[in-house]
Formats: C-alpha cells, structure tokens, sequence
C-alpha cells in the first residue's frame, strides 16, 4: 500500500477477530483519496454498504466531501470505546476512517425481523399478530403504537457472555422512578452467564430461590404492552426473543385477558367472572372432594351424598389417594400434549383421557365422579389467561390437597385462606401483589407512600 | 375516613356474632339488654370517633413509638405490657371458641391438639405478616366472606319460621334499666378501632372522620348487633333460649336451602364466620405480638441477622394456648369472656384514651419546647 496507512485501532481491532475468515479490512482508494473499511461481512448488509457508502466514495471530489457525507448519514454513530467497539463490530457496525476521523455506521443485517403470529395469548378480536425476534422491530412495533415523546427506550449492554442487547421502554411521564431504578439495578447486576430469552431473563430477576408466583410477565401482545405502558409500568426486551418482560406485574394482571377491553361491558363482566370462578374451582375442588367424601359427608343434601358414596363403592382407597392418583395422571398428560408433536398430541389426548378414564373407573380404581371432577379441574385450570399463572395454581392445589388430607373441611378452609395471606404477603418490586384496586395507585392510603 | 379501617372494625364486630357474646346478650335479656346495646352503639361511635382523631395526631406510629417519646418510661411500660396481654387473650378467646365449635358441629373425632394445629401453621403465617399485608389480606377475606353471611342473615330474616312476636317481646324490654354486661359485651363488638395501637403504623395519612364513615359504621353497628340479639330469639323463642351454648349456630340450622347443593345452611354459616375468625385473631396476635416485642426486644437472639424476638413469642402464642385449650370447659369459657368483658375491656379503654391523651400533652409541650 503506497498512500496511507489504516489507523492503529483497525489492526488492534482485526487482531482481536482474527482468525476469523468472515473478517473484512479493506482500504477504499481513487486518486489519492483513501478510506478505511473494517467489518464482519455476514452480518453486514452488502448492498447497502455498496449503496450508501463504496459508490458514493468514488463519486466524490474530495476525501472532506466524503467525510462530511459520512458524518451526516442518520445511521452514523461516535465510536466508542475499545471494549464496547468488538460487540457493535459483531453485531453488524462498519467501522470506517476517512482523512483523520473515525466512524462507525450500523448496517446490520436482519434476517429474523418477520413478525409473528401470537401463539400463546390468542384473543378473537384484538391485533392477531406479535412481535418479532428483533429488537428494533420489535420497539418499532411498540412506538408505532404508542405516540408520544415521553416513551422512552434506554439500551442496556448486560454482562454476559454474548451480549445480547436488551432494552427497556417506559413512560418516563407515567413509570415509578423508584421501581425503573430497582429494575436498572437488577438489570446491571446480572450475574448469569448466558440467558436467551425473556422467560430465562424473568426467573433472573425474580431472585429469590424458591418462588411459586411469578412477579414479572412475559407477553407477546403489542395491545397487552400498550396497555401495560399506560397502566406506568416497564417493559424490558430483549434481541432474539419474540417475548418482553413486563414488570412489576401483580396477581390481578394475569387474571386480565386483552380480549376484556374488546367486549361489550356485559360479555366482557362476564367473561371475568366465569374466570374468578374456574379459578376457585380448579384450586378448591379436588381438596372439596376429600373433605366432602372422607370427613364431612353429611354437609351435602342427602341425595348427593349418598350417590357420591354409591360411585365411590369399589374403590380400594381413601379418597385422598383417588384424587391424587387421578391428579397425576392428568398433570401428566397435559404435559405430554404440551411437549409432543402437534401430529401425536391428539393420540395422546385421546388414549389418556378417554381410554384411561372409562377404563379406570370401570376397573373401579376411582368413583365415576372423581373423573368428572377432574375433567372440571383440568378445564377450568385453562381458563386463566395467561400460562404462568396457571402452572402456579397447579403447584398450590396440591399443597392444598395435603393440607385437606391433615386437617379435614377446616383445613381446606384454613389452606385457602393461608394461600390468599401468602399472596397478600407477596410484593412485586415493591408494590402489593394481591391488593383488591377501588381506586388508583397511591389514591387513598398514603400508605403506599412509605 | 379510610376504608381500610372500616374492615379492621366490621371484622371485630362481624367476629363476635358466633362467639359468647350472643349468649351474654340473651342472658341479660330480662335486665335491659336493649338499652345496654343502644348506649354500647352511642359509646362505641364515640370512642371511635375520638381515637380516630387521637390517632391521626400521630401518623404513621403505634402505640409503644407514641408512648416511648412523649411519656415516662414507668408508665409506658406497664400500660404496654397490660395492652399485649389484653389482646392476647382476646385472640384466645377467638380460638377457644372455633376449636370448640369444630370440635362440636365438624370433627367431633379429631382431637384438640389436631384442630389446634390446624389454626397454629396458618396464623403463625398470618400474625408475622407485615402490617400493612394483614390489611390487605382483611379486606380481600372479607370481601370473599361477606356475601355468604349476608346471604345466611336474608334468609334468616324472610324465613317464615321466624316468629317476629318474640322479637317483639325482646324489644319491649327497653324500660328496663341497661344491663352492664350486655353494655361491655356489645362495646367489645364495637370498638374494633383499637386495633389502631399497631395498625396504626401502617396508616401514613389517617384522615380524621368522616361524616359518611361513622354513618356506615352507625348503621352497621345496629345492624349487626340487632341480628346478633334478635334473629336468634326470633327462632329460639325468648325464654326458652337461655341454656343454649351457641344460640346463633342453632339459628343458623333452622334455616334450610331447599334446592341448594348444601342443604344445612348452618355449614356456609360456620365456614364464612371462621374466615373471620381466622383473621381477627391474626389481627389481635399481630397487636399482641407487636405490643410485646416493643418492651422485651431481645437483641442478641439471632440467627443469621434474623432477629428470633417475634418467632419466640409465637411460640409461647402456641404452647400457652394449647394448654389452655384443652383445660378450658364451654362454661368456664363463657364466664372467662364474661369477666373479660366486664373488666379487663373498660380498663383497657380508659388506659387507651387517657395515654393517648397524656402523649398528645406530651407532645404538645415538646412542641413548645422545641419552638423556643
């Protein structure tokens, strides 16, 4: 090379990368004008390196033209430091030097930006389509529902080993300083190796060892995000996952389904009712069954009573044992169908809850009426909206059952009412996980205040 | 005023419909019960009314911080520990009669120590909940419950077996002179306020009240205690109630859901008022445990920068309880809350409101003295 030489941090850089072969360092050089390209060619967008930056150069009369050409390109950033400049290089930046000056312009290059169908949260009316497992796209998505100035994105580098980008998005009008500054906080202080999705990120935060209910919410619904930055709180996103996280999030928030906002008030008052009680019934049945049949039969009207000890005639067991035994087995095929292909999730359905049922109680290994219940339980467990607190309520009706088993009709009674204090003792990032909202926020109390 | 302590009060009073207080009423039914009732609604607004106010004085504080800053340290302490105790018993009480009550009408098979159990894992939770919890958890438990009862209470009321000619007879007792014990029995229903010596930490902002809230609580008060009274002659009969251990449970199982899925109304019945139970005696244990710790608050009792003070005294909570329990007779209870009511409840008041008043003094002079 006769004219200029690439400034030192180029070779730095590309010793840095080397020895990899996707590595481009090429000097640009017409009539003495030069400049200097360093980028990792599978991540960069060739034709618009071609577009906005090779043809230009030598369209130019003067490297000054270029340089001030370069410098007003709206994807052009300042080059930061030698830590940070690797991971903007690997994530699709071109480094460039024209005359004495650097610069660094973000061609990246996106092949997973399509946007998706939702999958989890299906609503009939409401957006049918998701986010996507870009970060950009995905905040574009999000801006492009949400107009105003005061939303605001901050770019987090976390510490682990891939870098992935995460963003969070909040309403600075809207969002609570104090609890944006915990998330910051947990957010910088990350000590995981490697996480990869907003699930993964949410059992990070979550931090302490044993937790049953979730306190942060993974969502793919632009609407249910649009909602949740106006209700004040923070959504944070993260590159190559189709989720964000929303925090803090309390119990009632999984209890609400976007499709609530889209009804008439009637349907829609309804539709959360039917919910509260599939709730109740998934939780209080099966543990309702033992107190009934094993230690308070007499509670029920004669009738009932009596045709439930009639179908239980045969049965080798306590009740207690029936209801886990049956419990088991349907936890085990709603697992089984959740994992399966969807070709072979049908047989299973059908082998173990058909088959398994008529066959079990014909055998006289439960009553007909324990299938019943348990048929009811499985379906109004899918009732709750959103997935995570549904898995939650599973792990409760169980403590529940043992609970029953102990101490009869009062300690179902007792349980639940220990389930609610265990609920109402919960905080999410500070706030009241289970705290009946009348009114606003901060509305009344002062107590929140403290 | 604050609905929050709305709940902390209906649950006092809803709580004590089941308990002896009933049978105390209907005992004095012949010396003025009426008029003890009437004179308990009148004082008991009033002493909330007034330490509604005394409390809002000190936003943000209990009881013991109230005490420790603006009175000796002679009288602070032994009104605290007189307090803890009061409150102490007054959630025994609660226990007492829902063990016996299980014990009679649920699991006659199981043993005491069983039933005793059963309560000890929940509310040990409950009692070392944080106070502002407790509050929350109240209000969700009674807005779970109180449909059920005031479900029990309408068909109570439309049920045509109710002889309203025996209510009438209760209620031309009103010439008689008013009952002492049917007074303080019906205060203790109504002065749920005092909880206010802990729970008062949790309210920042307690607003003074309200013309709205003392309408509520005037009308729920009479109506609760004129169903607590009422209903149960109503059905029993007004003499013939007299020897009757739960005069409301055997009300409550004359009435009869003819279609419903649970034909013995009394079962909803016990089941909604247990909740209640359930949660008043977390609240007077949580007051209880507070008031105790705030005297003897045992430094070195450690167990990884995990104070034990609290843990510790639930468990002499538990073990004092469960013998007392198992000693305790229905009648000896009934005596026990008898002389409680009579006593230790007037006592404790007046101690209340004139500390309180005392540390209002107190404060003021520091004031003063702070200004010069």
């Amino acid at each position: 090379m006769t004219g200029k030489q690439a400034p030192p941090l180029f070779n730095e850089m590309s010793a840095k990368f080397k020895p990899s072969d996707d590595i481009i360092q090429t000097p640009l050089q017409m009539k003495g004008q030069y400049a200097f390209l360093f980028y990792v060619k599978s991540v960069v967008d060739g034709d618009k390196l071609q577009q906005t930056v090779i043809r230009p150069f030598f369209e130019m009369a003067s490297e000054e033209d270029f340089a001030s050409y370069i410098q007003s390109l709206p994807n052009q950033s300042e080059v930061p430091d030698k830590n940070q400049l690797p991971i903007k290089i690997s994530a699709g930046s071109v480094l460039m030097a024209v005359e004495d000056s650097l610069f660094l312009l973000d061609l990246r290059l996106v092949k997973n930006n399509e946007v998706q169908e939702t999958t989890m949260e299906p609503t009939i009316h409401g957006p049918q389509k998701g986010l996507s497992e870009d970060i950009e796209t995905t905040i574009n998505l999000i801006r492009q529902r949400y107009h105003k100035a005061t939303l605001t994105v901050e770019n987090f580098a976390t510490s682990d080993v891939t870098n992935i980008p995460v963003a969070i998005l909040y309403d600075s009008d809207r969002a609570d300083p104090k609890i944006l500054a915990k998330i910051k906080d947990q957010l910088g202080n990350l000590n995981t190796p490697l996480f990869q999705s907003g699930g993964e990120l949410q059992h990070f935060l979550n931090r302490s060892r044993f937790t049953l209910f979730p306190t942060t919410m993974v969502t793919e619904r632009p609407d249910r995000i649009v909602y949740n930055l106006v209700a004040g709180k923070i959504i944070i996103v993260i590159d190559g996952s189709p989720n964000v996280i929303v925090a803090p999030i309390v119990f009632f928030d999984f209890m609400a389904s976007m499709e609530d906002n889209y009804h008439v008030s009637v349907i829609s008052g309804f539709t959360i009712m039917l919910r509260y009680l599939g709730l109740f019934t998934c939780i209080l049945l099966p543990s309702l069954y033992i107190a009934m049949t094993s230690y308070n039969p007499e509670i029920l009207r004669i009738e009932l009573a009596l045709t439930v000890a009639g179908s239980r005639i045969g049965v080798p067991y306590p009740s207690f044992i029936e209801v886990i035994f049956m419990l088991f087995f349907m936890e085990l095929l709603t697992e089984a169908s959740m994992r399966l292909p969807k070709a072979v999730s049908g047989t299973a359905t059908t082998v173990g809850g058909l088959i398994l049922g008529t066959a079990a109680t014909e055998a006289a290994l439960t009553s007909t009426i324990m299938v019943i219940i348990i048929s009811a339980v499985a379906i109004s467990t899918f009732v709750i909206p959103i997935n995570e607190m549904s898995f939650a309520v599973r792990v409760v009706r169980f403590l529940l059952i043992i609970y029953t088993s102990l101490f009869g009709l009062v300690g179902l009674l007792l349980g639940f009412m220990g389930f609610i204090m265990f609920l109402a003792n919960k905080d999410s990032l500070g706030e009241p996980y289970l705290r009946i909202p009348w009114k606003g926020k901060n509305a009344e109390l002062g107590m929140d205040n403290k | 005023m604050n609905r929050f302590l709305i709940y902390l009060i209906l649950i006092n009073t809803l709580t004590n419909m089941v308990s002896i207080t009933p049978r105390i009423l209907i005992a004095g039914g012949n010396t003025g019960t009426v008029l003890g009732m009437a004179f308990a609604i009148s004082t008991g607004i009033v002493l909330t009314y007034f330490l509604v106010i005394l409390f809002s004085r000190f936003p943000g504080q209990g009881l013991p911080e109230i005490l420790k800053a603006y009175t000796p340290k002679w009288f602070a302490v032994p009104v605290l520990l007189f307090m803890a105790a009061a409150w102490y018993v007054a959630g025994l009480f609660t226990l007492m009669i829902y063990t016996f009550i299980i014990l009679r009408f649920l699991t006659p098979e199981m043993s005491i120590y069983t039933i005793v159990l059963t309560f000890a894992l929940v509310v040990t939770y409950g009692v070392l909940m944080a106070t502002r919890n407790i509050i929350y958890m109240s209000e969700v438990i009674f807005i779970l419950v109180v449909p059920f009862i005031v479900f029990v209470q309408m068909k109570g009321y439309l049920d045509p077996s109710l002889n309203w000619d025996y209510i009438r007879i209760a209620l031309m007792q009103v010439n008689q002179l008013p009952d002492y014990g049917a007074f303080t029995s019906s205060l203790f229903i109504v002065i749920g306020t005092a909880n206010l010596v802990i729970f008062n930490r949790a309210f920042t902002t307690l607003k003074k009240p309200t013309l709205k809230g003392m309408a509520i609580l005037t009308v729920a008060f009479m109506y609760i205690l004129a169903t607590t009274y009422l209903l149960p002659i109503g059905f029993g009969g007004f003499d013939s109630l007299e020897n009757a251990l739960y005069p409301w449970i055997m009300t409550s199982d004359s009435i009869r859901m003819k279609f419903g899925v649970v034909e013995r109304i009394v079962f909803i019945f016990i089941g909604s008022f247990l909740a209640l139970g359930v949660v008043s005696m977390i609240i007077h244990w949580h007051v209880s445990i507070h008031l105790f710790s705030s005297v003897f608050q045992l430094k070195r009792l450690k167990w990884k920068s995990y104070n034990l003070t609290l843990p510790l005294f639930i468990v002499f909570f538990w073990i004092v309880a469960m013998t007392l329990t198992k000693r305790m007779t229905v009648e000896g209870l009934y005596r026990t809350v008898e002389m409680y009511d009579d006593f230790v409840l007037p006592a404790m008041l007046i101690l209340l409101v004139g500390s309180l008043l005392l540390a209002k003094k107190g404060a003021s002079s520091k004031w003063r003295e702070n200004k010069k």
